[in-house]
């Protein structure tokens, strides 16, 4: 797993990470680096064309609670979450049309016809080689 | 990535390759979310809410698509659900029914109609929200002629089950009214046959046999305030005498004799002279007979955020005490005796069961004006308690209409309503979006609001949303990891 550059932190000093944008999504960072909004001034800059560098400035007079060094790892969750949601987008429409609606979308044959025309062919008898 | 066929929308016949590949070598993800449960594990919840907890190889191995098939965790995640394959046809079905079921209760609308019938209280407590210390009943008492318009919101509702509960200030203090409207309600619903339950909210001071009579006649349940010990309960609850106590203890009495014990409630709010004393307060429940508490913490509402008191604390240090008083309950249910916290019983149900809740402050969209609707004494309608209780601090943002010009259409279908309810959608909410705990938690727009100027609200410095994760991690890792403390918590679900 590549390791994002880490250019310093110390304490109540700013901490920077650089990041590729062609190991990882620009959402995926967006995202992440909302996380550390609490705690910390966040900054993003395009540094090259492929290249994304995002700065935790910690609020004067607070000492944070999070750790801005786990920014990486939640840079890597973000990135899960993104290829999950890419993967579901099509299931999670039809989990929700299929959850609001009446009328069944996944078997609309098995679910409305009439039982004794046997759409399924559950009642036939079938050889023992089937 | 998946070769397996999943169903498409308006797709009406799977594909040959579907029904030809049932071994089970390959998977599709089904939707999901997951969070970091502590430094080695993550949870993740599938799109009706099921949970798993998995280290975090293996969640990066199912999102990857290299877990081996019909292994023990492969398995499992098939059974929840996080997870599709050849064999599989029914996940579909499922997961729709679930989904449906956790949202059934938005198809009723609002059951619940607060009527606030007064705001005089002889109480001054230092964090209630809207009392006053006032004789004037033109002032401060709900008139009959809105109490009316009122009841037409109820018999309005398409629910068939409805909860009337009667707030003040001290609702006692204009039980005239109360009687009146219970008279009218019940008169009413001889035509319309709903379930109807009454409840008022009362500090018992002033209950007497004449109430007590009324209240068991037209089975009516209280609601009471303990705030723990003798002490604490009456610093929490000075009124002339600092008798509060003694007189709850005593009005307690007499309404579980009147009307039975499992008629009386009572709820706790939690100062900064709480917060060293949960066991205590624990201990004053279980003495006085009460099978559960609910552990509330202040909310950043009226007259609490004017004398200070919402600074008395932080949400770290409220979680403290709630975990505190958590650990004693479930040592005292481990010693044999019955007895459940209310709010973990309500998150246990979302983690645990396909049900939802009709917590107002857990719901998405979020609960004002769908999961309840409080009638101001003045004649204005808001979309929650906490809406009228901000707006006694002069903000009117969350006021629905007035009770003699607006319709229950117009109020529940007001472009205002609406937009407040499209933005509070945990589904769409930044951060909430990606939760792993999102179908466990809720949208408190009036919360986030009066905090900070946002209905969405920024999570990131949020209390409303560091108070339930925290608490959910808790509640998820207590199930995971405590073998005697697993058992209890789920026997808490209703």
């Amino acid at each position: 797993m590549p390791i994002p550059e880490h250019r310093s932190d110390s304490g109540r000093s700013p901490t920077e990470f650089t990041f590729d944008l062609s190991l990882y999504r620009l959402s995926a960072i967006q995202k992440a680096a909302y996380r550390f909004t609490g705690p910390f001034r966040v900054e993003l800059d395009r540094v090259t064309e492929s290249q994304v560098r995002v700065k935790l400035v910690p609020h004067p007079g607070n000492s944070p609670s999070v750790d801005p060094n786990t920014l990486p790892n939640e840079v890597l969750d973000q990135e899960l979450r993104e290829t999950v949601a890419d993967e579901t987008r099509g299931v999670r429409e039809l989990l929700l049309a299929q959850a609001f609606s009446n009328l069944p979308l996944t078997d609309p044959v098995g679910e409305n016809a009439d039982y004794r025309d046997d759409p399924l062919k559950i009642a036939e008898i079938r050889s023992p080689s089937h | 990535m998946a070769t397996i066929d999943v169903p498409q929308l308006n797709k009406a016949f799977a594909s040959e390759y579907r029904f030809r590949q049932r071994t089970g070598k390959e998977y599709a993800l089904l939707p999901l979310r997951f969070l970091p449960l502590d430094d080695d594990r993550y949870v993740a919840t599938n799109f009706a809410g099921e949970y798993i907890v998995l280290a975090r190889p293996d969640l990066q191995a199912l999102i990857r698509h290299e877990l081996v098939p019909q292994g023990g965790l492969y398995n499992a995640l098939k059974a929840k659900h996080f997870l599709l394959d050849g064999d599989s046809s029914v996940a579909i079905d499922l997961l729709a029914c679930k989904y449906r079921t956790k949202h059934s209760l938005l198809s009723q609308l609002t059951s619940l109609f607060l009527f606030v019938v007064t705001l005089r209280c002889e109480h001054s407590c230092p964090y209630c929200q809207v009392s006053r210390q006032s004789q004037d009943r033109h002032a401060f008492d709900m008139r009959r002629c809105d109490a009316e318009r009122a009841i037409d919101f109820v018999f309005s509702s398409p629910s068939e089950h409805v909860k009337v509960e009667f707030q003040g200030g001290e609702p006692l203090l204009n039980f005239d009214l109360i009687r009146w409207v219970v008279d009218q309600v019940l008169e009413r619903n001889e035509t319309e046959k709903k379930q109807i339950a009454f409840v008022i909210a009362t500090n018992l001071a002033l209950i007497d046999n004449d109430i007590l009579a009324f209240c068991k006649a037209h089975e009516i349940f209280i609601s009471t305030s303990l705030d723990g010990p003798r002490d604490l309960h009456n610093a929490n609850r000075p009124r002339p005498g600092h008798d509060s106590y003694e007189r709850t203890l005593e009005g307690i009495a007499k309404a579980r004799d009147a009307l039975g014990r499992d008629r009386v409630a009572a709820l706790m709010t939690t100062t900064r002279a709480s917060l060293n004393q949960p066991e205590a307060i624990v201990d004053e429940y279980v003495r006085q007979g009460f099978t559960s508490i609910f552990l509330r913490a202040l909310s950043p509402f009226g007259f609490a955020v004017k004398t200070g008191a919402i600074d008395g604390y932080t949400t770290d240090e409220w979680l403290a005490f709630y975990r505190r008083a958590l650990a004693h309950i479930l040592r005292l249910n481990m010693q044999g005796v019955v007895f459940r916290e209310e709010y973990a019983a309500l998150l246990l149900r979302k983690i645990l069961t396909p049900y939802p809740t009709g917590y107002v402050d857990l719901q998405s969209p979020a609960g004002i004006g769908l999961s309840c609707i409080a009638f101001n004494y003045e004649g204005s309608i808001y979309a929650s308690d906490e809406a009228r209780m901000l707006a006694e601090m002069g903000d009117f943002t969350f006021r629905l209409g007035r009770l003699e010009s607006d319709s229950i259409e117009a109020v529940l279908g007001s472009p205002k309503l609406l937009d407040y309810l499209a933005i509070s959608m945990t589904e769409s909410a930044p951060m909430c979006a990606d939760c792993g705990l999102q179908p466990y938690c809720g949208s408190d727009p009036v919360y986030h609001y009066s905090t900070q100027g946002d209905m969405v609200g920024r999570k990131t410095t949020s209390g409303f949303c560091r108070k339930n994760m925290e608490i959910i991690k808790h509640l998820i890792r207590l199930l995971e990891d405590d073998r005697e403390a697993s058992p209890i918590l789920r026997s808490w679900i209703r």
